[in-house]
C-alpha cells in the first residue's frame, strides 16, 4: 500500500483511516443496510486487537493521526476501556496521537468524552442530523433535541471539538423544520457541521417500506406521524445524477 | 448489490413485486454470480466452479449455509 499517498490530517497531523468495530444497530429512515444483517449487527474487537493495529501503523508507517469509520465509537460498552489502553500504548511509545471519530449523541457522556480527549481524540463527529423534534422522530434517531444539545455541552466541557453532521429532505420536512436545523446550529455553535440533501436509497427505510401510491412515485409514510417522502423510481445501473449535485441544477428525484 | 437484495427480500417478506424486485431482476441479467453482504471471503465461493447464482453472506452466519441457489 502507498502510504505516503494519503494525505489526510487531523489538527495538522498525519492520519491514515481505521476501522474497529462494524455495523450499526439503530435504524435509522435515511441510512443504508437498515435490513440488512451484515449491515446492522454490530460486530466489536477487542480492545487489544485495535490498539495492536494502531501501534503497528505507527509502528510502521510513522502516523500518527488516526480517523476511525466506526459508525458510532460509544456503541461499543468498553470504549472507556479502549480510550484508556490507546492512552497507556502513546505513553509506553512516548508518543501522542490524534484520533477523530463519530459518536452517538444520547449515549454520549462525560466519561467517555474525558477518555476520548485523554486517548487523543480533539474532533468527533455526530449525526444530529435535524435541529426539530418532529424530524428527529420522524427519522427515528433515537436522540431527541435535548439529547443533541446535551452531547454538544459535554463535549465542549471536554475539549472536544465537534463536526455537526446535519441532512434534510426528511418525511415533513418544510421551510419551518429546515430554518429550526439553521437556529439549533447557530445556537449550539459547533466547532464544523455539513448539510447533506437526504437520498432515498435501495436498503433505507424511506425506499424499503415505500408504496406506489401513483405509477412511479413511491411514499413513505412514518406511521406514528403520518409523515411522508416521495421517491420517483431511478434505474441506479444508469443514473447517478441523483446523488450529488449544485442545488437547483440537478435531478433529485424526490417530488414534492 | 447488497441494498438492492435486501430491499428485494424484504418486498418479498411483504408479497409485493416493486422497484427492488425490478433493479434485483436488471442485476442478475448483468452478472453470472452476484454476492451480497460481506464479500471478503464470499467472493472467493462466486470465483469458484458454481452454478450458484447467489452467495448470500448478508447474514453473519457460515457462508455455506447461507447460499441460496436460484
Amino acid at each position: 500500500m502507498d502510504v505516503g499517498s494519503y494525505h489526510y490530517t487531523i489538527d495538522g497531523v498525519r492520519a491514515l483511516s481505521m476501522i474497529a468495530q462494524l455495523g450499526c444497530p439503530f435504524g435509522c429512515g435515511f441510512c443504508g443496510g437498515r435490513m440488512s444483517p451484515f449491515l446492522r449487527r454490530v460486530r466489536m474487537r477487542t480492545s487489544e486487537n485495535i490498539v495492536k493495529e494502531l501501534v503497528q501503523l505507527y509502528q510502521t508507517y510513522g502516523v500518527t493521526g488516526f480517523m476511525l469509520y466506526d459508525d458510532e465509537l460509544n456503541v461499543n460498552p468498553k470504549i472507556v476501556e479502549l480510550m484508556s489502553l490507546i492512552a497507556k500504548a502513546q505513553k509506553d511509545l512516548g508518543v501522542d496521537f490524534r484520533l477523530r471519530g463519530f459518536i452517538k449523541a444520547e449515549l454520549f457522556t462525560d466519561q467517555q468524552a474525558e477518555a476520548m480527549y485523554r486517548a487523543g481524540f480533539r474532533w468527533i463527529l455526530i449525526g444530529f442530523e435535524s435541529g426539530h423534534e418532529r424530524i428527529l422522530t420522524n427519522i427515528q434517531k433515537k436522540a431527541a433535541q435535548a439529547d443533541n444539545t446535551r452531547a454538544m455541552e459535554i463535549a465542549k466541557r471536554h475539549n472536544l471539538k465537534v463536526k455537526a453532521l446535519m441532512s434534510v429532505g426528511h418525511p415533513g420536512e418544510s421551510e419551518e423544520t429546515v430554518k429550526a436545523t439553521r437556529d439549533w446550529l447557530l445556537a449550539v455553535k459547533p466547532d464544523d457541521f455539513d448539510a447533506t440533501v437526504i437520498t432515498t436509497y435501495p436498503g433505507t427505510p424511506y425506499f424499503d417500506e415505500a408504496v406506489e401510491t401513483k405509477p412511479g412515485v413511491w411514499t413513505y409514510t412514518y406511521a406514528k406521524t403520518g409523515d411522508r417522502l416521495h421517491s420517483l423510481e431511478v434505474d441506479y445501473r444508469e443514473v447517478a445524477e441523483y446523488y450529488k449535485g449544485i442545488p437547483g441544477e440537478y435531478t433529485s428525484y424526490v417530488p414534492h | 448489490m447488497t441494498l438492492i437484495h435486501a430491499a428485494y427480500k424484504y418486498e418479498q417478506k411483504r408479497g409485493i413485486a416493486g422497484r427492488a424486485a425490478t433493479a434485483y431482476r436488471l442485476l442478475e441479467e448483468m452478472f453470472d454470480v452476484l454476492v451480497v453482504g460481506d464479500g471478503e471471503l464470499a467472493v472467493f465461493e462466486a470465483l469458484g466452479d458454481t452454478t450458484t447464482k447467489l452467495v448470500d453472506a448478508d447474514d453473519p452466519s457460515p457462508i455455506t449455509s447461507s447460499t441460496t441457489r436460484s
